[in-house]
């Protein structure tokens, strides 16, 4: 995609959605929702959310754990059917994002606008929400971010057919549909909830990680951004609003770190696990955490702290083994 | 080894069709002078690195800006690699 296609994709995937979830409420509101629609929902919201957190956040970006090639398709497939941007495409900024977090070069940091006040707060979780999206000259360069996964054929075919797997995440829930309500207003209304209205839903999670969680919440961790945990979003984000623990541990395979902060993405991952699929699974201790959270008190955190930040994993020398310090 | 010919049949393999058939692909021209993405810039790099079964050091590819520099990158991995091109020899 060039600069025009990718404004037009991104308009596409804001717009289309937005109006998919006003007719879905009308549909609700005069009682036209059927079984079919709920369950056609419930399994695109848990492939797409999945996808995304265990998938392109945790296996991709951080290399949190590892798996099997059919899941590793599975992820990058259903990672890529939520809509939010080629596999690449999505590491690449992400990276980035934990490299500069909220500091200059963030691609998506609600402190980025030099005006002050309420307007200036509204601006920023707008940009960081959804803003960023609209940028023309919005760079991801997987390059020099994620070499690393780049030399993954089958990562590098999906990112290429992107957009047919963002259709294709249209078209499974109407099958869905048709299949429990054997009609063709039921592969229409199963398109509706489990295309549209799950892609808004769905992605308006995900991008509340960076406006809401940089924005609202408690910090564990006074890391060297404004990363924040937010409990409410925490079921809904399949763990991910756990994100202040996140950027104090970004290789963490669970974002959740108490007993309570539900992370169902770190389960499923667990569960994989007991299942011999997933392995090599990084975890923290309750010390080493106990130790950062001190030590990161004493120094204090936030965006203005002096931060060094490491290099991008191409210009890294040793690009082979998956150390533990080297995927920020 | 990799010649300019070759990345340029990657190229317009990929922009599938979007690059004009006269526009003419040298060892001087602008990767993103062509229109090509940084997806599609990446998928061209490592496409070569699969093809010809060679490793790119990533620090040298990711300032890659030409077609010149791309062939030069490949070909200097090419020769480091030592044990001949399978997509010649094999």
């Amino acid at each position: 995609m060039d600069g025009r296609e990718h404004h037009t994709f991104i308009l596409a995937a804001s717009i289309l959605p937005l109006l998919g979830f006003v007719a879905a409420i009308v549909l609700l509101w005069n009682s036209v929702v059927g079984v079919s629609d709920l369950v056609a929902f419930g399994v695109m919201y848990v492939i797409a959310g999945l996808g995304v957190t265990a998938g392109y956040h945790r296996l991709f970006a951080h290399r949190a754990f590892k798996t099997t090639r059919p899941l590793k398709l599975f992820f990058a497939s259903a990672g890529a059917a939520a809509g939010q941007a080629p596999p690449l495409i999505w590491t690449a900024h992400h990276r980035k994002h934990h490299r500069v977090a909220d500091k200059p070069g963030d691609p998506h940091s609600p402190y980025g606008g030099d005006e002050p006040g309420i307007r200036g707060l509204a601006k920023g979780l707008w940009h960081a929400h959804m803003g960023w999206l609209f940028d023309e000259d919005l760079d991801a360069d997987p390059m020099r971010y994620c070499p690393d996964l780049a030399r993954d054929k089958d990562l590098r075919w999906i990112s290429r057919y992107f957009v047919a797997f963002v259709l294709a995440g249209l078209l499974l829930p109407g099958l869905i549909g048709l299949a429990i309500g054997g009609t063709l207003a039921s592969f229409a209304t199963g398109v509706l909830w489990g295309g549209l209205v799950r892609f808004f839903v769905s992605n308006h999670v995900t991008y509340a990680i960076n406006s809401v969680c940089h924005v609202f919440g408690r910090r564990r961790f006074e890391v060297a951004d404004e990363s924040r945990n937010v409990g409410w979003l925490s079921l809904a984000s399949f763990g991910e609003s756990w994100h202040n623990n996140h950027h104090a541990f970004p290789r963490s395979y669970t974002h959740g770190m108490r007993w309570y902060e539900v992370d169902l993405s770190a389960q499923f991952i667990r569960g994989l696990e007991r299942l011999g699929l997933a392995w090599d699974v990084v975890r923290v201790d309750r010390a080493t955490m106990e130790r950062k959270a001190e030590s990161l008190a004493r120094v204090g955190g936030g965006r203005h702290v002096p931060h060094a930040p490491p290099k991008p994993l191409a210009e890294q020398r040793d690009l082979s083994p998956a150390g533990v310090a080297d995927v920020e | 080894m990799v010649t300019i010919d070759e990345v340029e049949r990657l190229i317009r393999e990929r922009m599938r069709g979007k690059l004009p058939a006269d526009a003419t692909v040298g060892p001087g021209t602008v990767l993103k002078d062509l229109g090509l993405s940084s997806l599609q810039l990446s998928d061209i790099v490592f496409s070569l690195e699969e093809l010809h079964d060679i490793e790119f050091d990533a620090s040298k590819a990711a300032d890659v800006k030409t077609v010149g520099q791309m062939v030069a990158v490949a070909n200097e991995a090419l020769s480091a690699d030592g044990s001949g091109d399978p997509a010649l020899t094999g």
